[in-house]
């Protein structure tokens, strides 16, 4: 088998990576992103809308500009992105098993960036397995990456910030959104979203969720009923919905398996998505040598990931030598400034409480911490 | 961090201190003679050599050429082949027993004839089941085989199961007689008192009396009971994705590079499994570990492609390791600690599935009836390695031991 | 259904057709995109049959973790059709169960 020696692995090209593998090029350390899809960026291609925030967050810029921008940005940095390559495994502490659809390869990196973001819950109620069932990013990447509609009436379970965004991203194909069901009793994602849909007409049906899903051979219909403080079904709110297509968007999960095979211990913070890797402010988590950014480190959003991408680039690159402690220090700030800017509010102080809890738990297991 | 406080009884009629297939399997028999049995695991049901074997059922394992020593296993594989039948009906859980037949190929004329040999010695030693078949014959059964086989020593009655099922079919058929398995459950000691008799264990700071103490730890027997020396080897196995049916899906045992084997069977749940012993040779430690090299997955997975040619594109879902428990004599260690009343060991085994219910039964015998048991326990008395400290080689692997038992 | 015209991504673009078969049925794809784009555009999503139960499954992820999306694909099972791209003249098969074994 093929080896080869890097200074940095990065893997995941999403918004962490890509921002990672930016910064440690940019001190001189060598790079290569493995990631196993066709095409690199992540989530960002299919995020059409426009993000908000600051100057620095690519306000007024729609997610797949800003995937753009980074993609050219580590090509002139001469970093080696691997598509269609899959990390299967790590092995004896610091070998990476890649297969590319032919061989296997071995990557030996001195230093490990473990940026592969999230993957979405399921829901499970009666009818769940129906073809016409899908997960709201699956739809996404349908209708904005393949340009193809799953289904022309649509119910959407969940109305956190990717159930709002995609339920408008699907109003702009020319799709239906019968209606939105969300089981808490208030709205999960921001109101900007939220609002765009309600003027048009769809109607967030909070504290509701779908009873069941029915179809012979296919999604046909859809029961939904209201909940009561226990979050049970009120028996006679029963109601069936016409629909076709069902988008579950009930939350995602880090997608750890790497971290786990790297011998990184978790800590569980359910606001953060469940199981996540236990880390510090500069990304190390509790194998040293190992970094994490992004959803992986706890679901937030593309701008988070990128500020964390960038901390554990500069983190790699200070520990393998190539920028002093004081310059990192310095650019590590900035970032650490920018994401607590945005971290804050109703929709965020809740993820710097989950993020305050895992620095602690970081603090508690390993010593002689700085 | 929350340590959890168990609530371990302070006396009970038998500790049995390992939650494998053995372990079980005696607190199966034990609580169905309402005997008062719990179980002490440091892991979970099935953590070690029981729920990382491949399942395959070998009743003869190995190329054992002693007409004696033929004899002397086949009467005790025997019963607990009859014994196995019987707990499928018994248990109240499917562990999928598949009887298949198993095959040993020879990929050559020279291994055609050794394998002719062997199956003329078990014939005569009374294996009465065991056959050799010529290549056609074996292609004709095995349509997806690699071309060109030489041969096969079969035996009809072979097969495979679903080896977690089992251990914990048996686990929770003495749950259902009241036995008490306790997981997470690491024992710190067996305590043994002045007079030579047991007194119980200490757990967790704890101590529960018992009149019998039973050693089922297999590959770790040496941590509690260090005057046996039972040797960890470790195996390594891989999971394909789930296909159609081969036919058949029987345990295929083959010789790579002279003195290797390598054994595949098809599950029920249509995943085929590769388990080998060449590995790399390790020190005694290392033997216990669990993880895969990826040089190990490589060699496994070819060996799929190596039988069944058409099977190359399929994908490997999993892999891992597993150790078992390896003796001098290839016999595990069933019975009474000398000089020590009510300490039992029952460990040592590089097959269970041949023993696991045999020695349920032997064992729960020995403490219900005084000693008495329906098969004699001899063969496998503790008292021939009891002190015994053998020089073994390290670092080794099977090939290695074997060249060294062959010295000795 | 494809989407011809998109508020934001403006019309499609031309891109190069390939012709797959689908169940012995011709259907027009676009070169590189996944086999499940290019069943959901013809109106197909139902990908195969569970073994056990003979349920209908397609479609769930889209990201290559669920495999709810495998079919046969040129005689080989449990393809996820989700991160595999069509070429021209492939020929996909509704997967019942595991599949069978050709002679």
């Amino acid at each position: 088998m093929k080896e080869k020696e890097i200074d940095l692995a990065v893997v995941g090209s999403g918004p962490a990576g890509l921002s990672a593998a930016i910064e440690a090029a940019k001190y001189g350390a060598s790079v290569e992103i493995i990631d196993e899809n066709a095409l690199p960026g992540g989530q960002l291609f299919k995020q059409i809308h426009k993000f908000f925030g600051s100057k620095e967050h690519y306000a007024g810029v729609r997610g797949y500009d800003i995937g753009r921008k980074l993609l050219d940005e580590a090509e002139n940095l001469k970093v080696n992105i691997r598509l269609n390559t899959i990390a299967f495994g790590v092995f004896n502490k610091n070998k990476i098993g890649l297969f590319d659809q032919r061989s296997i390869l071995v990557s030996k990196p001195k230093k490990i960036i473990v940026a592969t973001g999230a993957s979405e819950n399921p829901l499970a109620f009666p009818g769940w397995s129906l073809p016409g069932v899908m997960g709201a990013g699956a739809v996404q990447t349908m209708i904005n990456i393949h340009r193809v509609l799953p289904g022309r009436k649509v119910l959407m379970v969940g109305a956190g910030n990717v159930g709002l965004i995609v339920s408008y991203q699907l109003l702009q194909t020319g799709a239906d959104v019968v209606a939105i069901v969300e089981a808490m009793p208030k709205i999960g994602g921001y109101f900007v979203h939220a609002a765009k849909v309600l003027r048009i007409g769809v109607p967030i049906l909070t504290s509701h969720t779908i009873i069941e899903a029915k179809g012979d051979k296919e999604v046909e219909s859809a029961t939904i009923a209201a909940l009561d403080q226990n979050l049970n079904p009120i028996k006679g709110s029963e109601k069936e919905l016409e629909v076709d297509l069902i988008c579950i968007a009930v939350g995602l999960r880090p997608e750890a398996d790497l971290c786990r095979m790297l011998n990184c211990k978790f800590t569980y913070i359910p606001f953060l998505g469940g199981h996540v890797p236990i880390h510090n402010g500069d990304m190390e988590t509790t194998t040293p040598g190992v970094y994490v950014a992004g959803d992986v480190s706890g679901i937030e959003e593309a701008s988070v990931a990128m500020e964390e991408g960038r901390i554990a680039g500069i983190s790699a690159a200070e520990s393998l030598g190539y920028i002093s402690s004081e310059e990192a220090e310095k650019e590590k700030i900035k970032c650490k400034e920018r994401l607590k800017a945005f971290r804050i509010g109703p929709f965020g102080s809740p993820r710097q409480e989950g993020k305050d809890k895992i620095f602690e738990e970081y603090k508690r297991r390993v010593k002689n911490v700085k | 961090m929350v340590i959890k406080i168990m609530n371990f009884p302070l006396s009970c009629e038998a500790v049995i201190i390992g939650g494998g297939m053995m372990g079980c399997s005696i607190a199966y028999r034990l609580a169905q003679a309402d005997y008062d049995v719990i179980v002490l695991e440091w892991r979970n049901i099935a953590s070690g050599a029981s729920g990382r074997n491949g399942g395959q059922v070998i009743q003869l394992d190995g190329r054992d050429k002693d007409p004696s020593s033929i004899a002397r296993r086949l009467i005790y594989t025997k019963e607990n082949t009859k014994l196995l039948d019987e707990l499928v009906e018994e248990l109240d859980y499917d562990f999928e027993l598949n009887r298949c037949g198993s095959f040993d190929i020879a990929f050559n004329e020279k291994e055609a004839e050794e394998l002719n040999e062997l199956v003329e010695i078990q014939r005569k030693a009374g294996d009465k089941e065991i056959e050799f078949l010529e290549g056609k014959e074996v292609e004709k059964m095995f349509p997806m085989l690699k071309k060109g086989i030489y041969g096969a020593r079969y035996r009809l009655t072979d097969g495979n199961l679903e080896p977690f099922k089992l251990t914990y079919g048996l686990a929770k058929a003495a749950k259902n007689h009241k036995a008490k398995i306790y997981t997470h459950s690491n024992v710190d000691k067996i305590l043994i008192g002045d007079n030579g008799e047991v007194i119980g264990v200490s757990i967790q700071g704890k101590i529960i009396k018992a009149k019998w103490v039973i050693n089922a730890t297999n590959a770790w027997a040496p941590i509690l009971t260090p005057e046996i020396d039972i040797l960890p080897l470790r195996q390594v196995a891989v999971l394909t994705e789930r296909i159609a049916p081969i036919e058949k899906p029987s345990p295929i045992e083959t010789v790579i590079e002279g003195d290797v084997i390598y054994t595949t069977t098809q599950t029920k749940s249509g995943n085929v499994i590769v388990g080998g012993l060449r590995t790399q040779a390790r020190f005694r430690n290392d033997h216990y570990k669990e993880d895969v090299s990826l040089e190990e997955i490589q060699e496994s997975t070819s060996i799929i492609s190596k039988l069944f040619p058409s099977l190359s594109h399929v994908n490997i879902i999993r892999t891992w390791a597993g150790t078992m428990g390896f003796t001098a004599d290839g016999l595990p260690c069933v019975g009474p600690i000398p000089d020590i009343k009510g300490l039992l060991i029952a460990a040592g085994f590089s097959n269970g599935m041949a023993n696991v219910a045999i020695i349920g039964k032997l064992v729960s015998e020995y403490i219900l009836h005084n000693g008495k048991t329906s098969l004699p326990l001899d063969p496998f008395d503790p008292a021939r390695f009891y002190k015994k400290k053998i020089n073994w080689p390290e670092p080794y692997n099977y090939t290695v031991l074997a060249e060294f038992l062959k010295k000795l | 259904m494809r989407i011809v015209d998109h508020p934001i991504l403006g019309k499609l673009k031309e891109r190069k057709k390939v012709f797959i078969e689908v169940d012995g049925r011709k259907i027009e794809a676009y070169e590189g995109e996944p086999i499940a784009a290019a069943l959901l555009a013809a109106g197909v999503r139902v990908f195969r049959y569970t073994s056990k139960g003979k349920e209908p499954r397609g479609l769930f992820c889209a990201i290559g973790r669920c495999t709810d999306c495998v079919m046969i694909v040129d005689g080989i099972p449990n393809v996820r059709t989700c991160v595999t791209s069509v070429r021209d003249g492939m020929k996909i098969e509704t997967q019942k169960g595991l599949g069978k074994w050709r002679k």
